[in-house]
């Protein structure tokens, strides 16, 4: 049995030295760490679990999953802005990075990440409780500009991203409502099924449940396009306003990762992401996948939506 | 409906989904049993291994997970008085006691009955109560858990142990802790002393480990200086599953059950919850009240039945609304969505066979459970005889790994020394532990949700009392409260 276990060992070092060669190079020659900054089960979690066969077999390497949460992604992020940035740590960021940053809570910034590519993005959706008087977004507006702080309206958790966009998008709209933080987005969600919260912004995946249900309705999308799964929905720039915001999930490292690292998650994220049962777990959360390789491209978009949402959490903590 | 029922079973023509139900449920007892690794760890573990298997089998080895890390979480408590999963932490009062003065086959037997039957209503109450507890359940606003945690934190009276007062700040302390952290409701930073790691809060699970299993062995040590070592030969009972007297206590049971079932279906109340408050009606209703927390057999089946009759209610609001009842749920609901399943009303409309097929699955998850316990009674009570100068290093190193497991920092084994080196004076002083962690599940539950409601309706008091679930609450918290009093006017008058 031991002689078994060694010879299988020593294949397993073989086979792994193969790989290892027939890729582009040294990187990655040992077990991977992403940092999940939730817990599990979120949607987050679930996109690194299911991502994780995929990476593996296209690096080469073990891909452990290892939840760090905690201050609504706080404490992973800062995690992982503290490894070495040798390709070995990484993490999935969205715009809690940006949003934590300008609420001060958080010591790192957004410059702090080396961003390794975009995996999905995802649309901010103002939802109703489908039995309110509202039918579309105009009603909505209409109903909170004529009763300034009248409306309930719920997202994720306090100085987070929906936060931030819920809060944008008074500003860009000019109205004014009861701004209801919760713990977490299936707390918000339960709120408005319930009839105890008006409105609420969540990303789509969070709402998805609440919508199929027909206890909650879809009035506005804050993406760039109409959503194909509800396409009467109009987006924010129809209305007249010209902003677009998402949410997206990439994979980003400590800054200061090489090149090599670089072209490796790039090849890997490109294969995982075209597996057929990986984008329909997308689909199911309401997700949308977008694949961006690393570059000037991810990087200017990046610095684009990290202003935006540190400006605004900037005001919000006034 | 009835033939989709029917036509469900098909799939379990494949023996395949059976060992991979079994496979579930051993690791989960083992995942229940160890402290430091909870049924949720074991859920996510499993989560990339259901991936490439059918939705039925996958779903029913998460399950399997679910039901025997609950179950297993008693038996750490009932032999060690260390809870394996913080939902046992109500089992330890009186499985404990019970096995210190020589009885823990019985302790176990009762547990693994009061288990089975827990796990089984919660099957039925999900099977055919689904739509109107889901209903239920969306009543419940911020006011409403205001309310709830209330009620909640009235249970310390019954959990103090000898001193009522020591009880109340041995609670109030909880509270404190549970306030560590950001504040969702600010975006504040509280009661942190500047340690970054304390941001997220206080972790629950080595606080837990530190109170309970640390806190013994730090006992241990010091006892063991003053005693010169002597080891104490611990007698044990036959073990063996105890159907009778467990059934014995019908009305028990069945009303732990029920409401570990109803509490589990509340989305954030989860499973310490319930089997507190379970507790806390059985020792209303019981005839002796005066023997808990003396290893009396009411309170061990009570534990017991409401912490895994909250499995099937957790699943209630995640399978019906698509929303997890707990963190464990939030886990298996991943797990419904990677085979593509949306869970939510219309789960049950277009994938009916997986749908009933899962709860099949998770019926057969909880007889496994039960097969595999009652044969493992007499191997577990075993632990007792291997002598603590022994058994406790292993526990601490078991402690040591799980806290670091939890986090991967460094944090959580310095949060497990401060509260094992708490809970250490906690006993010395007389204190019981229990109120503590009372507090902190619900301290923050009761906080937040009362700025939440006061945010929603204009500072407006009242609504508190105009809300009708909620002033139920508050008529139970008043007459939870009057009550003791009462009685000893009562027993004065005589």
């Amino acid at each position: 049995m031991k002689k078994h276990i060694k010879l299988l060992s020593l294949s397993l070092t073989l086979a792994g030295a193969v790989l290892a060669q027939s890729s582009y190079a040294a990187y990655p020659e040992k077990t991977i760490t992403m940092l999940i900054p939730y817990g599990a089960g979120g949607g987050t979690d679930v996109l690194a679990r299911a991502l994780q066969p995929a990476l593996e077999e296209s690096l080469g390497q073990t891909v452990i999953v290892k939840n760090v949460p905690g201050g609504g992604g706080i404490l992973g992020f800062t995690q992982l802005v503290h490894a070495k940035p040798d390709g070995y740590t990484v993490t999935i960021p969205n715009n809690v990075i940006f949003a934590t940053e300008g609420m001060g809570n958080a010591t790192y910034k957004y410059k702090d990440f080396d961003y390794l590519g975009n995996i999905l993005t995802e649309d901010y959706i103002v939802a109703v409780r489908a039995d309110g008087p509202w039918n579309s977004w105009n009603d909505l507006l209409k109903d909170m500009e004529e009763h300034p702080n009248k409306i309930k309206f719920g997202f994720s958790g306090y100085g987070g991203s929906t936060h931030v966009a819920s809060q944008i998008l008074a500003n860009v709209a000019g109205y004014q409502a009861k701004q209801i933080p919760h713990d977490g987005s299936s707390k918000a969600v339960v709120a408005a099924m319930g009839g105890h919260i008006d409105a609420l912004m969540l990303n789509l995946g969070d709402l998805s449940s609440g919508i199929k249900s027909g206890k909650l309705k879809p009035l506005l999308s804050l993406g760039s396009k109409r959503l194909s799964e509800y396409p009467d929905v109009p987006t924010l720039q129809e209305t007249g306003i010209d902003l677009n915001l998402t949410n997206w999930r990439g994979i980003a490292a400590p800054a200061g990762v090489s090149d090599e690292v670089k072209v490796a998650w790039n090849k890997a994220l490109e294969h995982a992401v075209k597996d057929e049962k990986f984008q329909q777990l997308i689909a199911t959360q309401g997700g949308q996948v977008d694949f961006q390789k690393s570059g000037e491209n991810l990087d200017k978009w990046m610095s684009l939506l990290a202003e935006s949402f540190i400006n605004t959490a900037h005001n919000l903590k006034k | 409906m009835f033939m989709q029922f029917v036509h469900s079973f098909d799939a379990f023509l494949e023996p395949t989904i059976f060992l991979a139900i079994a496979a579930g449920t051993v690791l989960g007892l083992i995942f229940g049993s160890l402290p430091g690794l909870t049924a949720t760890m074991g859920i996510a573990l499993l989560l990339p291994l259901t991936f490439s298997m059918q939705p039925i089998s996958g779903m029913g080895m998460l399950f399997g997970m679910y039901c025997g890390a609950i179950s297993g979480g008693s038996i750490p408590a009932a032999l060690l008085n260390i809870p394996g999963t913080p939902s046992s932490v109500a089992t330890t009062l009186d499985a404990y006691p019970m096995s210190k003065r020589g009885e823990p086959g019985r302790a176990l037997g009762l547990c693994v009955v009061a288990s089975f039957i827990g796990g089984i209503i919660s099957v039925l109450v999900f099977a055919l109560l689904s739509p109107i507890i889901a209903k239920a359940a969306l009543e419940f606003s911020a006011v409403e858990y205001f309310s709830l945690g209330i009620f909640g934190l009235t249970i310390i009276a019954s959990v103090s142990g000898q001193s009522i007062v020591k009880g109340l700040v041995a609670g109030l302390i909880g509270v404190l802790i549970s306030l560590i952290g950001i504040d969702s409701l600010s975006g504040i930073v509280r009661l942190t002393a500047d340690i970054p790691d304390l941001i997220g809060g206080v972790d629950f699970m080595p606080a837990l480990i530190g109170l309970f299993a640390l806190s013994q062995i730090i006992g241990d040590i010091v006892s063991s200086r003053n005693a010169k070592g002597a080891e104490v030969k611990i007698k044990v009972d036959n073990a063996y599953p105890r159907f009778k007297e467990t059934f014995g206590l019908w009305r028990v049971w069945s009303v732990s059950s029920v409401i570990g079932s109803l509490v589990g279906a509340v989305p954030g109340a989860g499973g310490s919850i319930a089997s507190f408050l379970a507790y806390d009606v059985a020792k209303r209703q019981s005839k002796t009240p005066e023997k808990f927390q003396t290893g009396h057999n009411e309170g061990i089946v009570a534990c017991e039945s409401a912490n895994n009759g909250m499995t099937g209610g957790a699943l209630i609001p995640m399978m019906t609304l698509g929303i997890p009842g707990d963190a464990s749920a939030a886990v298996l609901m991943g797990g419904l969505l990677i085979h593509g399943l949306q869970p939510g009303p219309l789960l049950f409309q277009d994938h009916a066979d997986i749908a009933y097929g899962i709860i099949i699955a998770f019926l057969i998850a909880n007889i496994f459970m039960f097969c595999f316990q009652a044969v493992g009674i007499k191997l577990f009570v075993k632990v007792l005889q291997i002598p603590r100068s022994f058994l406790m290093p292993f526990i601490l190193v078991m402690c040591i790994v799980g806290a670091y497991g939890i986090s991967g920092s460094l944090t959580s084994a310095w949060i497990l020394l401060f509260f094992g080196i708490f809970g250490y004076f906690l006993n010395r002083y007389g204190f019981s532990s229990a109120p503590v962690v009372l507090g902190m599940i619900l301290g923050y539950m009761v906080e937040s949700n009362f700025r939440r409601s006061m945010a929603m309706y204009d500072s407006d008091w009242t609504i508190f009392f105009s809300h009708p679930i909620s002033l139920g609450f508050i008529l139970l918290s008043v007459v939870s409260i009057l009550l003791p009093f009462y009685y000893r006017y009562k027993s004065a008058k005589k």
